[in-house]
């Protein structure tokens, strides 16, 4: 059963070849026998065994079950799950409970999916290895001494290890995309407004999104459709219709025009010669390659992390001890107020709010956060001149495989370079997506980034599809798993 | 080593302004780290900006809705979340100073 997709699982859900609750057990079973990979941060058994009985019964009682029947889902831990604990990944939410779903979850039900477990991240979503999570680092499936990537990192992982056919996760610098290619899966980052925000809870509201990662684009085609969709309850949805990205699936690609960046230095050379490898499959495929110029792109990682964290800054002043979560007396209020923060807070978390509020602050506020937002006009322009020439642009999604747990920990700035490839498409706006292109020679996944103009999901998701058919990669399985 | 962008007091501002409270050695790593970020940041000092409109947000195709009264949380359920609640409200420390 765990071979089958999650487009091949709700079929068989339908017409009544599996029932739900075989299902759902089969994956919890699993969820037990790998705990050791920390992917997970709360199984939720009972709510998944009621949901699925509920959906045999429908089933039972001769209901059309929907898109997503009987598939289990994993789902990121800062998206809102009614009665479900919901802690971001860090101690300021231990124990919080939401009295609200968010408008992901109600979809995923309403298609019938069954949520099975809240992956592990990397706190409040700030982070590239999962190591800034406060319930310990994620282990990547394909080699347990390395990072899964962030900021998705449990959900990715979730997906490598087949623990859930389908997971979501959220995506504000490239946190679905990059640790879909450190695990080998493939995620879609889309469109900013295409998918609603309410209930994922804000990291940085102007680039947060949330998206897929799973074994193969057909999943993620599927899962994104069910997603996606104007949402009143978040002012910056899309009033437009959802695109039809199923139908995109196995379209040729012949005569779409691939735009190609010069990369800048510091790749590792298994992620070039995967690269290469990439855009002569696209080549054969029927693509043209073309030559593209984003001439800010080298300006793109300090752009976001001055916009990401003035962001930051302002969404996390609404942790403070008084409505929800954790709260440490102090001897009076602004003592609780820093108590409870400086508690509750890791690291990063606190690394990021102090550079926003810099940022923010009077003085700076002119030099960085204004400066960065004429910069993020800039690349947001790169792309709009380089579509001219070309549908779809073609990077690296990371300019190295996944690497070890502890190598980057203790440089919060190396850390942050190697956002290099993710972080322009999300200070554009652009849905970009990240499919397997390779793999290392010490056996690490590597992953190619297509990035397309807005609401076009369908020309990623048909590249994605072509090169899927075109490699075994997305078969790929981690050794016992 | 080059000077530090960052003053240990500029650390202690912004930390009060964020509501944070970092003890001495976490002051000395915050001016560490944010020293070390705000100078890779700089380099956006090369660009020329001049003519050139700040991007806040990038929202397509979208419209502010009606504004209509429609249910919404339950104060019990608002409250069940909280630290501390009191007579239908959440129960904070006292922010106001009052002579006896």
């Amino acid at each position: 059963m765990i071979e089958l997709t999650a487009v091949q699982l709700a079929e068989r859900v339908q017409q009544g070849g599996l029932s739900a609750a075989e299902v759902t057990e089969q994956y919890l079973a699993r969820a037990e026998q790998y705990r050791g990979l920390n992917a997970l941060l709360h199984v939720d058994a009972e709510g998944a065994r009621a949901r699925a009985a509920a959906i045999d019964a429908k089933r039972a009682a001769g209901t059309k079950l929907g898109r997503l029947a009987g598939v289990p889902v994993v789902i990121k831990d800062n998206l809102c799950v009614r009665g479900v604990p919901t802690t971001c990944a860090s101690k300021i939410l231990e124990g919080y409970r939401p009295p609200y779903h968010a408008h992901v979850i109600e979809r995923v039900l309403a298609e019938d999916g069954v949520l099975i477990a809240k992956a592990n991240m990397d706190e409040f979503a700030m982070g590239s290895s999962n190591e800034n999570s406060a319930y310990g680092a994620v282990r990547n499936p394909w080699n347990q001494a390395h990072a899964p990537g962030g900021s998705s990192g449990g959900s990715a992982a979730a997906a490598a290890a087949r623990l859930a056919p389908l997971t979501l996760g959220s995506d504000t610098g490239g946190s679905v995309r990059q640790p879909a290619s450190f695990c080998g899966v493939t995620a879609i980052k889309p469109t900013y407004g295409r998918v609603s925000r309410y209930g994922l809870i804000a990291f940085a509201s102007s680039l947060d999104q949330v998206g897929p990662i799973t074994r193969t684009i057909g999943d993620s085609a599927r899962l994104l459709s069910v997603v996606s969709g104007f949402d009143k309850r978040d002012a910056t949805s899309a009033q437009r219709d959802v695109e039809d990205y199923e139908g995109a699936l196995g379209k040729s690609i012949r005569g779409l025009r691939v735009g190609v960046v010069k990369l800048p230095a510091g790749n590792s050379k298994s992620v070039e010669d995967a690269f290469a490898a990439s855009l002569k499959a696209l080549s054969s495929a029927g693509a043209e390659l073309v030559e593209v110029e984003l001439p800010n792109l080298e300006y793109a990682v300090a752009t976001y992390y001055v916009v990401a964290t003035a962001e930051a800054s302002s969404n996390l002043a609404r942790f403070d001890g008084m409505r929800f979560g954790l709260r440490v007396r102090g001897n009076d209020l602004n003592e609780t107020y820093g108590a409870t923060r400086t508690q509750g807070f890791g690291p990063e978390v606190q690394r990021r709010i102090m550079l926003g509020t810099y940022a923010l602050s009077s003085g700076y506020y002119e030099a960085y956060y204004i400066k960065a937002q004429k910069v993020r006009t800039l690349i947001a322009q790169d792309y709009a001149r380089a579509f001219e020439r070309c549908d779809v642009i073609a990077t690296p999604t990371s300019p190295e495989p996944a690497f070890k747990l502890g190598e980057k920990s203790s440089d919060p700035l190396s850390m942050y370079l190697a956002d290099i490839y993710t972080l322009p498409p999300s200070l554009a706006g652009l849905p970009a997506l990240s499919t397997p292109a390779g793999f290392s020679p010490e056996g690490l996944p590597i992953g190619l980034q297509l990035t397309a103009p807005a609401f076009e999901e369908q020309r990623l998701i048909s590249v994605a599809s072509a090169l899927e058919a075109a490699t075994d990669f997305a078969q790929r399985v981690p050794a016992g798993f | 080593m080059s000077s530090p962008q960052i003053t240990r007091d500029e650390v202690l501002r912004i930390a009060r302004l964020a509501r944070l409270a970092p003890s001495a050695t976490q002051v000395e790593a915050l001016q560490h780290d944010l020293s070390r970020v705000l100078e890779y940041v700089n380099t956006l000092s090369e660009v020329d900006t001049s003519a050139v409109q700040a991007t806040p947000s990038i929202v397509h195709a979208t419209a502010l809705r009606v504004d209509e009264l429609v249910p919404s949380l339950d104060r019990e359920e608002a409250l069940s979340q909280a630290p501390a609640s009191r007579d239908g409200g959440f129960s904070v420390p006292k922010v106001l100073e009052v002579d006896p």
